[in-house]
């Protein structure tokens, strides 16, 4: 409707003026996932950063709404608190926002849907067996995966924040699985003997455990692997694959085949789940056998298994140390090398170069008062000093608040004939706090500088409490890439360890002992890139 | 490392000598047309007191332009398009990128566009100094990439050179910007 149009209504017909001015109140549609019930795309609104939900949405999560005026009455999960009244539009509306904090559950924008999620507070090994503890009902499911051997405790619609200094036994992990699940994995022989299943949604969740998971296994491995579920079958699949044959086993490397049934016309993808772990999937494939072993001729790889996701058959390598990787396909077969990277061995009379990211006439990033290039000089000198004990020789770019071009920076690692070259960096968006998380950058495919980001990025997730965005080509960014690693010829990466404009990343990177946390991490990540462990 | 690492410094040398000088005859070009056959709308507005001989054209008349807002609501950035009629007696290519511009919260509120020109289906936009203010990274692939959409409507451009007060800068913070970037593809409807 035109404002002309408007205005001849408005003389004619004063009362329908009134609905429109009704209509004129900005409710913005959005999504609602409330834990592990089915999304709901209507009966919820956003009104700036607040989320309003009906209360017949409510009282489909059976919550009891009662409306009292200004206020509504709500009793959910074994609580009872008021939360004030919306009319907009016609609508009663109650924030969910509100009853979320009532809650103390972890509620969120993501995009144009709004979260609200269990908050897991408490993961211990009791007497009883294995308590979780939550705030609001999260449904939890077990199952049990292979190679390595553990047992996965999932809990739908729950968010991990259990204390920093939560004492587990160290074949226990706990992580996040996706954003709406919770992951807990015990790595142990004796998971074979634990039931699988799923329990009812709940708020403590007790799991009686066979003596033996108490005990520490042989052998622990990397950190919670975001594995694939064994068992959904590709349904009729068209490419059956042979079990993975190594075809050429040598001192820096291993080349491994897979015979496919028809002629491939796509590569497979690969990715890492952890610098020793690799997962290989290939689309409307399957293998034709679901198998879990050892790989006995190579001097890299420790084992295989075969698998699948309902839609792609799955291999996941275990090595025996980070490898690079590239694969191409060839008529009917798939050929993956696994490969030491370039750089290898021990850290002592290496060279590192380290780039604080700006500096100078180039301040990068900045929000509150801080500044990009201040706080990655801080954290650059952190990891200079974390390199000290192990003999490297530490190059820097920059060592004050100068600014070095960007093929100044490159060229340093390239005449050092360095190691590695790591560039620092923080990361900012248009929209304040509307993105958290670290991601470590790799140039174009490049499989070197893919490894080294796996493993530097790996070890920061577990230590920065910023959430992990993984690793990115920096194709993702421009075509070209990013200068310095561009023009770098030695394996090189470039962190952004957090974004300045989001409240939560900035309160941990501008922490006192944060640099020296990432620092120790980007040493250990470098660390078990060479293979120096 | 890969071959794609390898580059000839000095042919890159030779390029950024080039599109300089290119650069500093744009702003020439770019001047001079302000103030002859495209005057600003106060000129327009008052023609008689201009000694300048000026016509506007009416708004439906005028081509109208695609103007871009980023849409970070996902992992990759992505934009929002509008078509809008830019104001009579500006320079079209330079007002849709000042639009753009200013739905950036990372660039401040005086850096502008001072002249766009199109030489060998190069594009020179040049950017007054506060368009150096210092980028994280998203911001910095926010504001080049959102150029380089935004300018790929435009006939006869197929790369963009970025220049500050008409001299060639080298980059945002991380992007190698010393030659001329290949504009990218504006999104489907």
């Amino acid at each position: 409707m035109t404002p002309v149009m408007k205005r001849w209504i408005a003389c004619l017909a004063p009362w329908m003026v009134l609905a429109s001015a009704a209509n004129a109140a900005k409710l913005e549609p959005v999504s609602v996932q409330l834990t592990y019930n089915t999304p709901s795309a209507t009966e919820a609104f956003r009104v700036g950063d607040q989320c309003y939900i009906t209360p017949k949405l409510a009282k489909s999560w059976d919550w009891n709404v009662s409306i009292l005026g200004e206020e509504m009455q709500i009793a959910a999960e074994g609580r009872l608190f008021r939360v004030p009244t919306l009319r907009e539009d016609g609508k009663f509306l109650m924030s969910l926002t509100d009853a979320a904090r009532y809650l103390g559950a972890i509620a969120e924008w993501d995009g144009k849907t709004y979260r609200v999620l269990g908050r897991i507070r408490n993961v211990e090994i009791t007497d009883a067996g294995l308590q979780v503890d939550s705030t609001v009902k999260v449904k939890p499911r077990y199952f049990r995966l292979a190679t390595p051997d553990r047992y996965i405790i999932d809990f739908l619609g729950g968010r991990m924040d259990v204390p920093e200094d939560l004492t587990l036994p160290a074949w226990w992990r706990v992580g996040q699985y996706d954003p709406n699940t919770a992951r807990i994995v015990l790595e142990h022989p004796a998971a074979i003997a634990i039931p699988t299943g799923k329990i009812d949604q709940t708020r403590q969740f007790i799991l009686p455990l066979p003596a033996i998971a108490r005990t520490a296994p042989d052998k622990i491995t990397g950190p919670i692997t975001p594995a694939v579920e064994v068992g959904k079958k590709v349904e009729n699949p068209s490419i059956i694959l042979a079990l993975p044959e190594v075809a050429n086993d040598y001192n820096a490397g291993t080349l491994i085949s897979i015979k496919a049934s028809t002629k491939l016309e796509q590569a497979p993808a690969i990715k890492y789940i952890d610098p020793t772990q690799l997962q290989v999937s290939m689309p409307k494939a399957a293998f034709k056998e679901m198998v879990s072993r050892n790989m006995g001729d190579s001097r890299w790889v420790n084992s295989f298994s075969t698998s699948s996701d309902g839609a792609n058959a799955i291999l996941t390598f275990q090595t025996k140390r980070a490898l690079a990787f590239s694969a191409a396909t060839s008529g009917n077969m798939i050929n993956i090398r696994l490969f030491v990277p370039s750089s290898s061995g021990t850290l002592n009379g290496k060279v590192v170069v380290i780039d604080p990211g700006h500096g100078g006439k180039d301040g990068g990033a900045h929000s509150n008062g801080f500044s990009e290039k201040n706080l990655t000089l801080t954290i650059s000198q952190a990891v200079r000093d974390a390199l000290a004990p192990t003999g490297a020789s530490v190059i820097m770019t920059r060592d004050s608040d100068v600014y070095p071009s960007l093929p100044a920076r490159a060229q340093i690692a390239n005449d050092s004939k360095a190691a590695v070259f790591v560039s620092i960096h923080i990361n900012s968006i248009n929209k304040a706090d509307s993105r958290s998380g670290g991601m470590t950058f790799y140039h174009q495919q490049d499989p070197e500088d893919r490894l080294l980001a796996e493993c530097i990025q790996s070890e920061i997730a577990k230590v920065s409490r910023i959430p992990d965005l993984g690793t990115w080509s920096d194709r993702r960014i421009y075509q070209s890439g990013f200068s310095v690693l561009r023009n770098s010829k030695v394996p090189s990466v470039l962190i952004e360890l957090g974004f300045i404009n989001h409240k939560n990343d900035r309160a941990q990177m501008t922490q006192k002992d944060f640099a020296d946390r990432v620092a120790k991490a980007i040493v250990k990540g470098i660390q078990i890139f060479l293979g120096d462990q | 490392m890969g071959i794609s690492k390898n580059r000839n410094a000095l042919a890159l040398g030779i390029i950024a000598i080039g599109t300089a000088s290119l650069a500093g005859l744009g702003i020439y070009a770019s001047n001079s047309k302000a103030n002859t056959t495209k005057p600003n709308v106060e000129q327009a507005a008052a023609p008689q007191t201009s000694n300048v001989d000026v016509t506007v054209t009416p708004d439906d008349e005028r081509d109208q332009t695609t103007t871009l807002t980023p849409n970070l609501d996902g992992e990759d950035l992505k934009f929002d398009k509008e078509k809008k009629t830019p104001p009579a007696g500006v320079e079209p290519m330079a007002w849709t990128v000042d639009q753009y511009l200013r739905t950036l919260t990372s660039v401040p509120k005086e850096a502008h566009v001072l002249g766009v020109s199109v030489d060998n289906f190069i594009a020179t936009v040049d950017f007054s100094k506060e368009i150096e203010a210092g980028y994280g990274t998203t911001d910095e692939q926010t504001l080049v990439n959102g150029v380089l959409t935004v300018m790929s409507q435009f006939k006869d451009v197929n790369a963009v050179k970025f220049t500050v007060e008409g001299k060639p800068i080298d980059t945002f913070g991380n992007i190698d910007l010393s030659e001329p970037q290949r504009v990218l593809k504006m999104p489907e409807d």
